[in-house]
């Protein structure tokens, strides 16, 4: 793989012991580097390898014929393809890992207005640019409890959108634990997205996802989400878990959940202080690690026999490499991607409305409008090619740094790239690569057939 | 690119087409450009660089220098002319220089350090 462009290739019987020569052999010149291939491979062979991996930037020319310029990315326009709404920083969860502190009281919490909820959909069409399609997502606190207002906000978006030639799509994360019938209904007839946070079985998932009141949740949640995945088939359903200290039990967890009826199963390592009780510690990601290897190979045995797995974090990275993604920046946030909170102001993502100290990822607010100047110049900052972290990283262009929030969580800075989990990314990168190539070499219609529709259903977040 | 097959979408997209190809060869004649691998240049000695340094330029100001002055503070270490001391970035703090890619505009990351255990008494 070329880091340059994540462009990927095979290499034939000259250009893999030209690589294996570079690697082991102190560079001097190309005369002794042909000297030394020549027993076995023709200098003309050679030359043009060379020249192959001169084209990718994997070998240099000297001198360079021009200096090697330091990429500088201005950021011109930035439609917007994204907005999350806020609907409510009220949840009656009280998750003891949760970055909103448990979010907002039943009673003290703020739910979204109407008035601020149009707006919020004003601001997204007016400033949509040429995206043909706007994606709007529910999120909280826990979202469904304004479920009043998503019902308002729905049918008003889809007007401007039919006004103005546009498709809007809508998604929607939620615990479940207000879901009902009529919930799923109109989910259902406006083809919602939905993922559900839920972490395990009952033994894992009630240690911290709990009511506010601290009993666990899981009794509650579960017919709930039985209901919505039996009757829901419009669009594939997604899980999410968040791996704490001591849930580091991956290959369980996935395992249930897809026996439950969940279409994929995405895993997400909590974000924290490293002093709080839940934050990970290096065994549990060395553990995580491992059950993430476990299912990468049964993924790949499956994929063989052209089954899908729905591993959200392993099919994320295949994808990677199938397009070649070139990341200069970490993710949408702020890109195409803004998060508006229930009085509406705006943030750089649906994280930050309630992280203490946020206020300096505040860009605005949707009734008086939001200050993009600022917004591009910390998007600018935050090009990879100015992390100086990351400039001697393969995957840099893969990652490019990591999460803003989990950054100005762990550090104070969402420049930051996310050091805590290099080593792990890595090696869990390496591992898509791998699995990724068993597959083109072996069965390469997988992941036309299995792998570019899921594009569709979850491009948004 | 001969002895490469493209096995993602990027690398494919990044192929030369059989046009380019044959107007590449048009150009150059037919003769291909040649590569040359040698090993990387670095000064070995004060004496072998010749980076303008704490001079002014004609009109007494660092405006119009060749080179920014802040890079002075960057070319403390490596071809090492400056008459300071700067950090051991070869053994004692390798990574000093780390957060500088380039000194013009990172030069507020080059700090002082300071000996992180006391020496035994």
């Amino acid at each position: 793989m070329a880091v340059k462009d994540t462009s990927i290739f095979e290499l034939d019987e000259v250009s893999s012991a030209l690589l294996d020569h570079l690697i082991q052999e102190e560079l001097t010149s190309s005369e002794k580097l042909y000297q030394a291939l020549e027993p076995r491979h023709p200098r003309e062979k050679v030359q043009e390898a060379l020249e192959g991996f001169a084209a990718l930037d994997i070998v240099t020319r000297y001198p360079r014929r021009e200096a090697p310029a330091r990429r500088r990315m201005e950021i011109q326009s930035n439609p917007l393809t994204t907005l999350v709404l806020n609907v409510t920083n009220k949840c009656n969860m009280g998750c003891h890992y949760c970055y909103g502190d448990g979010f907002e009281d039943l009673r003290t919490g703020q739910q979204m207005d109407w008035e601020v909820a149009k707006q919020s959909v004003d601001f997204l069409f007016q400033n949509g640019g040429p995206h043909k399609k706007l994606t709007i997502v529910f999120f909280g606190g826990e979202a469904l409890l304004n479920f009043k207002l998503i019902k308002q906000v729905v049918p008003y978006a889809k007007e401007l959108a039919r006004k103005a030639g546009k498709w809007v799509d809508f998604t929607l994360t939620t615990n479940a634990t207000v879901l009902n019938s009529e919930m799923i209904a109109f989910l259902k007839e406006h083809r919602f997205g939905v993922t559900v946070s839920i972490d395990g079985p009952k033994e894992i998932h009630d240690q911290r996802r709990v009511f506010k009141g601290g009993k666990g949740t899981y009794e509650v949640i579960v017919p709930r989400i039985r209901e919505l995945l039996s009757t829901y088939r419009t669009r594939p359903i997604g899980a999410r878990v968040t791996l704490t200290r001591g849930v580091t039990q991956v290959r369980k967890i996935f395992e249930h959940l897809r026996e439950l009826g969940f279409y994929e199963v995405g895993f997400s390592p909590v974000t924290s202080e490293s002093s709080k009780g839940f934050a990970l510690t290096v065994v549990d990601l060395a553990e995580i690690y491992a059950g993430f290897q476990e299912l990468a190979e049964i993924f790949l045995e499956k994929a063989l026999k052209d089954e899908y797995m729905g591993f959200s974090n392993l099919s994320q990275v295949i994808t990677d490499f199938y397009n070649g993604t070139h990341k200069s920046l970490p993710c949408g946030a702020g890109i195409g991607l803004l998060d508006v909170d229930p009085k509406g102001d705006v943030y750089l993502c649906h994280r930050f409305p309630s992280t203490p100290g946020s206020e300096a990822h505040k860009y605005g607010n949707v009734q008086e409008g939001v200050d993009f100047i600022s917004l591009r110049t910390f998007l600018s900052a935050s090009h990879v090619d100015n992390k100086a972290d990351c400039s001697r990283c393969w995957i840099r262009h893969l990652c490019a740094g990591g999460c803003y929030h989990e950054a100005f969580t762990k550090y104070g800075d969402a420049l930051h790239p996310n050091l805590h989990y290099c080593d792990m990314l890595r090696s869990w990168q390496e591992t898509g690569l791998r699995v990724y190539l068993a597959i083109m070499e072996k069965n390469p219609g997988f992941i036309e057939k299995y792998l570019e529709p899921r594009r569709s259903h979850y491009e948004t977040l | 690119m001969k002895h490469f097959k493209p096995v993602n979408k990027k690398a494919k997209a990044n192929e030369p087409s059989p046009e380019e190809t044959q107007l590449r060869e048009k150009v150059t004649d037919g003769a291909e450009e040649k590569a040359d691998v040698v090993g990387m240049q670095l000064p070995l000695a004060c004496a072998s660089t010749l980076d303008p340094g704490w001079e002014v330029d004609p009109f007494g100001g660092v405006a119009q220098l060749c080179q920014p002055m802040e890079s002075d503070l960057y070319g403390c270490t490596d071809p090492c002319w400056w008459p300071a001391q700067v950090p051991d970035n070869l053994h004692t703090y390798p990574e000093w220089s780390a957060q500088c890619n380039a000194a013009v505009q990172d030069w507020r990351t080059l700090e002082t350090v300071f000996p992180e255990e006391e020496p035994e008494a």
